[in-house]
């Protein structure tokens, strides 16, 4: 089994530990004999989407972005197809919000790259520190730090609901979005090593999306796991203790 | 009146401080903190007492170490020097350091004021007191939720150096987010540099890597570390500036020697790359004071290294403890570690209390990758689980051994097939490893004592 894998712009969007969300698909593929092909490219680069399963979207510096979302327009037609034939995209961070319509650079609205019905709006307040959410495929831990409020259209699901934390924008209690197999977070810390249902999730769908009869992954150990995402469960967001 | 606030602050300043001594404390805020609500002016005043130059010390990585080390050269020439030594350099910790080194009355005189100064802090700290020199080592990314990011660490900058525009800076070269100030401030400067490539390092945190004037990557003809290198803006006409003061035939392997300007040979026992790039920070301010010094191995010999950087306990086999708080930190250490041909067990303790930062996300832009063949790897900390996944994930152990408290995991790796035994934690976790590895240590020389008499009368 083969899984291709565009990082995009990894050189801007890794502020934080970003690289870490690639290591773990990396390894949890290649400990079932899966190979994942992972293809960075660069804003010199051309985005050609053809053969690719996954795309992968790291948190970047804000004023990065209208560069970044001027590159993404120029394939605007190759995501859309690629969104509709079932690709998988994650997002996090700063460019979760930069899938919708609308998002801040700064203070100031900026049209985004539309590939779900989201719209953020900026704030003065910073939404940060450890957060957990409980989605469908079970509770998922990570640190939010955003200035963005983000409100979901009709045709979104959350990835889930806040447990603890801020989430979407701080008063809905959503974490996150789901359109098709489109995936915008504002979890990072970073997301995947602390959250394999997420991981395992993210790559049967990329695999399902070209091998329809594809049975499943096979289980992997999460003990590791499970402990670290007991340390942020059990967190006293006031005390900054357990 | 002002000068009875005054001495009413300085009063209960020393005050809480013996208290806090006697408790045992380490930290040396909260006495300042209650001196400056007594006497706003208090530093104002105080400062007015050093004859010669305020030198401040900013920057990510090396602030402590650049700081004792330009106190200490100065020391040497009997020179009265007020310095926050121990690391306290928020606006309280300063006001503390300038209160415990005067008299009740606050006239006693000091020659020179040396001082590391927060980042984020300085802009405070310089409504207090003017320096006359500012030194800045580097610019790392560092506790991201606090400073936010690197753009916004430049701003606060600027505006802390904009309150002191008589201030000669001290600015590594090296680093463009430093020599940044060479061109955003009127401020006359002068540079720090390492001139030629050194063994090829590990790989590095591509942060900071584009020009902090445009925007547009930037080329390098060489880098050591991180963004440190010999760069050129590939758009705009940003460029490594000459340094003034460079370093060349480098050795560390892994005591550092070197070639300064092409002329003294300067050998230590000072272990690290990085520390380089304090000792030509300290040089550089050094030389400004006594120009053409020609002795520094010999100064440099005299420089204790303080607290827990590469502080090593005797055991069976030794055990060397670090402070590494960020990528740029870590992945020096790992070098370190690496450059020493000795078979190695490591303990990493990370902690994630506010004052290291509550997102440990960098973990994963730290080359732990690089960290191979070691006998046993130890986790520990508050996020030992996330630090034992992140070995893990970096395919150097499957199953690490994982405990809250990194002296117990070393004290027992101390079994393993191993000659030394590095443990490397961050800020939180350094002051109690130390305690508990010096007390682990005193009692095994003592046991080793009863080993050696029992031995004798058994003869």
């Amino acid at each position: 089994m083969q899984v291709k894998l565009i990082h995009l712009f990894p050189d801007l969007l890794n502020l934080s530990g970003d690289r870490g969300n690639i290591t773990v698909l990396k390894k949890r593929c290649r400990l079932r004999g899966i190979s994942l092909e992972v293809v960075p490219l660069t804003l010199e680069d051309s985005i050609s989407l053809a053969d690719a399963d996954m795309i992968y979207l790291g948190n970047g510096s804000e004023k990065d972005y209208p560069r970044i979302v001027t590159k993404l327009k120029e394939a605007e037609a190759e995501l859309l197809a690629f969104r509709e034939r079932g690709g998988v995209l994650l997002a996090v961070g700063n460019s979760y919000p930069m899938l919708g319509t609308s998002f801040p650079i700064t203070t100031e609205e900026h049209p985004g790259i539309g590939l779900m019905d989201i719209k953020t709006l900026p704030s003065d307040t910073r939404l940060t520190g450890n957060a957990s959410v409980n989605t469908p495929f079970g509770v998922l831990v990570g640190f939010e730090n955003h200035t963005g409020i983000t409100h979901l259209g009709a045709s979104v699901t959350p990835l889930g609901t806040m447990l603890s934390g801020f989430g979407n924008n701080g008063s809905d209690r959503t974490e996150g979005a789901i359109y098709k197999n489109i995936f915008g977070t504002y979890l990072t810390g970073p997301l995947l090593p602390n959250n394999p249902e997420l991981s395992d999730l993210l790559l049967e769908k990329a695999i399902r999306q070209k091998a329809n009869h594809f049975e499943g992954l096979s289980p992997l150990p999460s003990d590791m796991e499970n402990l670290a995402k007991g340390y942020l469960l059990n967190y006293d967001h006031r005390t900054h203790k357990r | 009146m002002k000068r009875l606030r005054l001495s009413l602050s300085i009063l209960i300043c020393k005050t809480l401080i013996l208290i806090g001594k006697l408790l045992g404390k380490k930290g040396s805020s909260a006495p300042g903190k209650f001196a400056l609500k007594i006497c706003p002016d208090a530093m104002r005043l105080l400062s007015q007492n050093v004859s010669y130059e305020i030198i401040c010390v900013l920057g990510t990585n090396g602030k402590t170490t650049t700081n004792n080390m330009i106190a200490s050269l100065l020391e040497r020439n009997k020179t009265r020097v007020i310095c926050n030594r121990v690391g306290a350099n928020m606006l309280d910790g300063v006001a503390t350091a300038f209160i415990s080194s005067t008299n009740l009355f606050g006239t006693k005189k000091a020659d020179y004021a040396v001082l590391e100064i927060d980042e984020a802090s300085a802009k405070l700290v310089f409504d207090h007191i003017t320096p006359d020199i500012i030194v800045v080592t580097n610019l790392f990314r560092d506790q991201m939720d606090r400073y936010g990011e690197i753009e916004q660490t430049l701003a606060q900058l600027k505006l802390a150096i904009d309150k002191a525009p008589g201030a000669l800076l001290c600015l590594n070269a090296d680093d463009p987010m430093s020599s940044y100030f060479t061109k955003a401030t009127n401020n006359r400067t002068v540079t720090f540099g390492v001139s030629e490539q050194v063994a090829k390092l590990l790989s590095e945190t591509p942060e900071g890597r584009n020009c902090p004037l445009c925007s547009q990557p930037l080329t390098y003809a060489f880098y050591h570390y991180n963004q440190l290198g010999d760069y050129a803006c590939s758009h705009c006409d940003f460029i490594r500036p000459q340094p003034d003061y460079y370093a060349e035939e480098i050795v560390c392997e892994p005591k550092i020697s070197f070639r300064l300007n092409g002329k003294q040979l300067i050998e230590t026992d000072i272990f690290g790359f990085y520390n380089i790039y304090n000792m030509l920070a300290a040089i550089s301010v050094y030389e400004l004071l006594e120009p053409n010094t020609q002795n520094y191995t010999e100064l440099f010999g005299s420089y204790t290294p303080q607290t827990a950087r590469m502080e090593s306990f005797s055991f069976q086999k030794p055990v060397v403890l670090n402070l590494a708080k960020n990528p740029a930190g870590f992945n020096q250490a790992i070098s370190t570690i690496l450059s020493d041909p000795r078979k190695k067990a490591v303990v990493i303790g990370i902690n994630d209390m506010p004052s290291d930062g509550c997102d440990i996300s960098w973990l994963y832009d730290v080359d732990f990758e690089a960290l191979t063949d070691c006998t046993a790897y130890g986790a520990a900390g508050k996020r030992c689980h996330d630090m034992a996944l992140r070995l893990y994930y970096a395919d150097v152990c499957d199953t690490p051994q994982v405990n809250a408290d990194p002296v117990p995991l070393a004290l027992q790796f101390l079994e393993t097939d191993c000659q030394v035994v590095y443990v490397l934690v961050n800020y939180t976790l350094i002051f109690s490893a130390k305690d508990s590895l010096q007390k682990a240590e005193k009692a095994f020389q003592k046991s080793q004592k009863h080993k050696k008499k029992g031995e004798t009368s058994c003869k």
